[in-house]
């Protein structure tokens, strides 16, 4: 059996090599994708993004986005609309447009380059490349962010620092005139303790003033003349003497006029010094007042110094005080940055190798198949003393051979394009490949066999694939789907394929890790070669 | 029993009867045609001497052996499919040896058979040539030599001469009877009846589903053409009144053709053609019908072939 089976594998390969077109199909159109998945793998960087801006009035701003774009390698393009710009993303000349405007709140009077929105038009039909570009422009634009706020947070700490200096200075001078000021609320206190003093004895004396009876000694001259002139005395003493009380009477007036004046005069003093009292006062609390207050201000100083420390934190401190940092669970501990921002195209190599050898293994097999059945050889085959599963696991043979070396080809392009990683656990996941790859062929044999016509097996391949690709999480997430349905897709052999290449790959953990998807795998490759046996039992209706 | 026995074989494909007991039994060495009119069963019968359908019912008897039990058996079937079947990407000899390979054979012997086999067929030369830049000809030799590779005791051949023209025809003719001479027993299928007559002892004829007839070419003849065939030519032609005459002269006819130029009698078998012919010769002059031309014939395989499928 095993000759015969060599004999049918040199065959297939003889054909292969002897027919152009077969060829073409069979080594040529999978080697492509191959090479394509491998340069994929060899780097996993944008390239060739371009990225449109407009704006109104901030051209400057623009530029320096427009710098920064091109600093990362991509194309900046600079419309003059920004339906120009939108229009490029939907026809696909430009993957992004980015919109400056103003919105000014009074902040470009500190920096120019404050007080601007950006605004992303993006083409969300794209799904797999629109977020990268989009992570990519926003990293551009945060570094800017990043870069203006420094400065202002700069500058700002420059002027904070520069009058907590000036405080510095000041604080003796404020002490001192805290004491002086002290020392004027002491003779304010002083003046208005002589003051009230001599208001004290204006009002006594003006009390002196009052008790004086100036009218009475008017009354007692009356009385006298009256007893002059009753006393008979003679006309000339008499009239000298009344000339004499009527001197005094004089006196008495002009002293009771003197004391009514002197009473005004010590009411209008009492009313001065009251209001120098008041006025001694007010000054008094007032001095009180500056002086609590500086006393405060200098008790606040040390509070103020502190933010003389400003200084010593950077701009990016403030704006960014908690930094995050982003490290992948893998090995490799190398931060994702903006800068290696798209390393997760890496993550999707597990992803691309399944769908690579999902898409060439089972094509190859319904095409192998189909061709084998087609060909007017396929009567003489069946009617040698050869049994059936001897061409069956000839076909499988010759795809298999042909799929591992397309997949050595993958690994030493994508081992040369520098992701190296991709060796990782190798001689473990050559394995898990063969496995893989056994099930898609005998799948696709199987095809092959069930359907007519090649046109009809290679959609019935082709939708197969698609089925194994949307049940997978390349496209949705499996979360999303309904529970009973994730469950079932969990048994995806391209879920488990991409579990176990990820586990190998990238996490690099050990072959017991994945034991029990590549004991599913195995019997889902048991099951699919006895499926393969079962549609090469049918062949015999179609001869 | 015969090296070959069909034993009443009923053969259906959804609901539809292709085989109906059919019963037949072929020896060792012989030359076996089968005919009959398309969709009458004759690839389904072949496939089933084959081995590639199982009898719903009945039984395919090979050399003592139940073709649905020994598998063996198909090292001494060979099978000539009316196209090639063989890879055109591959080289004359690469079929060869992955067919050899097929039926176990050892890669001295396939080389050994190999030359044998396409120097008696004028292939030598193209050995190392791929299939497809063959002409014709040279392909159904190819065709030839490769179900001879395995050296089997039977060949099948269906519909071996379609498509040929007359030269080829004759050369594959030819190169088919060489291999009979070599002991083979050979079942053919083919529309040139004229050829099978001459090449086969044994013909069965099918006629949907059933065996119409079956035996050696000249026995079906004579069992299915009852009629000597009289074709005369006569001047002026008068053939109505000389048909009249020559029945009540004697003549045995049985059935008459009348053309504008020829009458074709058909007389019984039982009667003497000799007295038959004089009679008719006699009776055209006394009617004064000059005679121009006359002929007698059996009908042919061919038409008797037709008589039988209609």
């Amino acid at each position: 059996m095993v000759s015969r089976i060599l004999s049918v594998v040199e065959k297939n390969f003889r054909q292969i090599f002897g027919s152009k077109s077969l060829s073409l199909i069979i080594i040529v159109a999978p080697l492509i994708i191959i090479i394509l998945a491998g340069l994929i793998f060899s780097s996993t960087s944008l390239k060739e993004v371009k990225i449109g801006t407009f704006t109104d009035d901030s051209q400057e701003l623009v530029n320096k986005i427009s710098e920064g774009i091109r600093d990362r390698g991509f194309e900046a393009i600079d419309y003059p609309s920004l339906e120009s710009c939108k229009s490029d993303v939907k026809e696909e000349n430009t993957h992004l447009c980015l919109h400056v405007v103003v919105e000014d709140s009074g902040l470009r009077e500190i920096n120019e380059d404050l007080g601007h929105a950006t605004y992303f038009y993006a083409d969300y039909s794209k799904v797999r490349l629109v977020w990268p570009v989009i992570n990519v422009a926003k990293g551009i634009i945060d570094n800017l962010n990043l870069k203006i706020t420094e400065q202002t947070v700069n500058m700002l700490a420059e002027n904070i620092d520069y009058f907590t200096d000036e405080l510095e200075d000041k604080e003796e001078v404020i002490e001192d005139a805290e004491n002086k000021l002290e020392d004027v609320e002491d003779l304010v206190d002083n003046s208005l303790k002589q003051v009230e003093k001599i208001r004290q004895e204006i009002h006594n004396q003006k009390n002196l003033l009052y008790s004086s009876n100036i009218v009475a000694l008017g009354n007692e001259i009356d009385m006298i003349k009256s007893i002059v002139g009753s006393a008979g005395l003679s006309g000339g003493t008499e009239s000298q003497l009344l000339d004499n009380l009527a001197t005094v009477d004089n006196g008495i007036a002009k002293l009771q006029g003197d004391k009514i004046s002197l009473i005004q005069k010590s009411d209008s003093v009492d009313g001065i010094i009251y209001s120098s009292t008041s006025a001694l006062n007010d000054v008094q609390d007032k001095v009180n007042r500056l002086r609590i207050e500086m006393g405060r201000v200098r008790t606040q100083l040390p509070k103020l110094q502190k933010l003389g420390m400003i200084k010593r934190i950077k701009g990016k401190d403030i704006v960014d005080p908690i930094p995050t940092h982003i490290h992948s669970v893998t090995g490799n501990q190398e931060e994702a940055s903006l800068e290696n921002a798209m390393s997760y195209l890496d993550y999707l190599t597990p992803s691309i190798i399944i769908m690579t050898i999902l898409f060439v293994s089972a094509l190859l097999g319904t095409v192998a198949t189909i061709k084998e059945k087609k060909s007017p050889a396929a009567l003489r085959n069946y009617l040698t003393p050869t049994r059936g599963i001897t061409f069956t696991i000839g076909t499988y043979l010759s795809s298999i051979i042909l799929v591992m070396v397309q997949v050595l080809v993958l690994f030493l392009i994508a081992f040369f394009g520098f992701a190296s990683y991709m060796m990782n656990n190798l001689l473990l996941v050559l394995p898990i490949i063969f496995i893989l790859a056994s099930i898609f062929i005998f799948l696709g044999i199987s095809i092959g066999y069930l359907f007519k016509s090649e046109e009809t097996a290679i959609i019935g391949s082709v939708s197969l694939c698609i089925i194994f690709l949307i049940a997978s999480e390349l496209i949705l997430p499996i979360e999303t789907l309904p529970k009973m349905v994730s469950m079932f897709t969990s048994f995806n052999p391209f879920v488990l394929g991409e579990t176990i290449l990820r586990k190998l790959i990238i996490f690099e953990l050990p072959i017991m890790s994945v034991i029990k998807e590549t004991a599913i795998l195995g019997g889902y490759a048991i099951i699919a070669f006895f499926l393969a046996l079962f549609g090469q039992k049918r062949l015999k209706k179609d001869l | 029993m015969s090296f070959i026995e069909l034993k009443e074989v009923n053969k259906s494909f959804n609901q539809n009867q292709i085989l109906n007991d059919i019963s037949l039994s072929i020896e060792k060495g012989d030359f076996f045609g089968i005919v009959g009119p398309s969709g009458a069963g004759k690839s389904v019968l072949m496939k089933t001497l084959l081995g590639i359908y199982l009898p719903d019912k009945g039984q395919v008897i090979i050399n003592s052996k139940n073709i649905e039990e020994d598998k063996s058996l198909k090292n001494i079937i060979g099978f000539v499919p009316q196209n090639s079947s063989l890879y055109p990407d591959l080289s004359v000899f690469s079929n060869m040896k992955y067919f050899g390979k097929l039926y176990g054979m050892k890669l001295k012997d396939i080389k050994e058979r190999s030359k044998i086999l396409l120097g008696d067929m004028g292939l030598s030369s193209v050995s190392n040539k791929k299939l497809k830049s063959l002409s014709g000809g040279m392909n159904r030799r190819v065709n030839i030599a490769c179900s001879m590779l395995h050296n089997p005791a039977i060949l099948i051949l269906d519909e071996p001469l379609s498509g040929l023209d007359p030269l080829l025809r004759k050369q594959i003719l030819d190169l088919i009877l060489r291999i009979q001479q070599t002991g083979k027993t050979i079942i053919i299928s083919s529309h040139f009846m004229n050829e099978l007559e001459s090449l086969c002892n044994k013909v069965a004829v099918i006629s949907n589903g059933e065996i119409a007839t079956v035996g050696g070419p000249k026995e079906i003849r004579d069992k299915y053409s009852p009629y000597y065939e009289v074709k005369i030519r006569t001047y002026p032609g008068k053939y109505k009144s000389l048909l009249e005459a020559l029945k009540r002269n004697g003549v045995l006819i049985q059935k008459v053709e009348m053309s504008q130029r020829d009458l074709i009698l058909y007389l019984p078998k039982s009667a003497n053609p000799r007295t038959q012919l004089g009679k008719i010769v006699s009776t055209s002059d006394k009617y004064g019908e000059s005679l121009l031309e006359i002929g007698m014939n059996t009908l042919s395989f061919a038409e008797v072939y037709r008589e039988i499928v209609q």
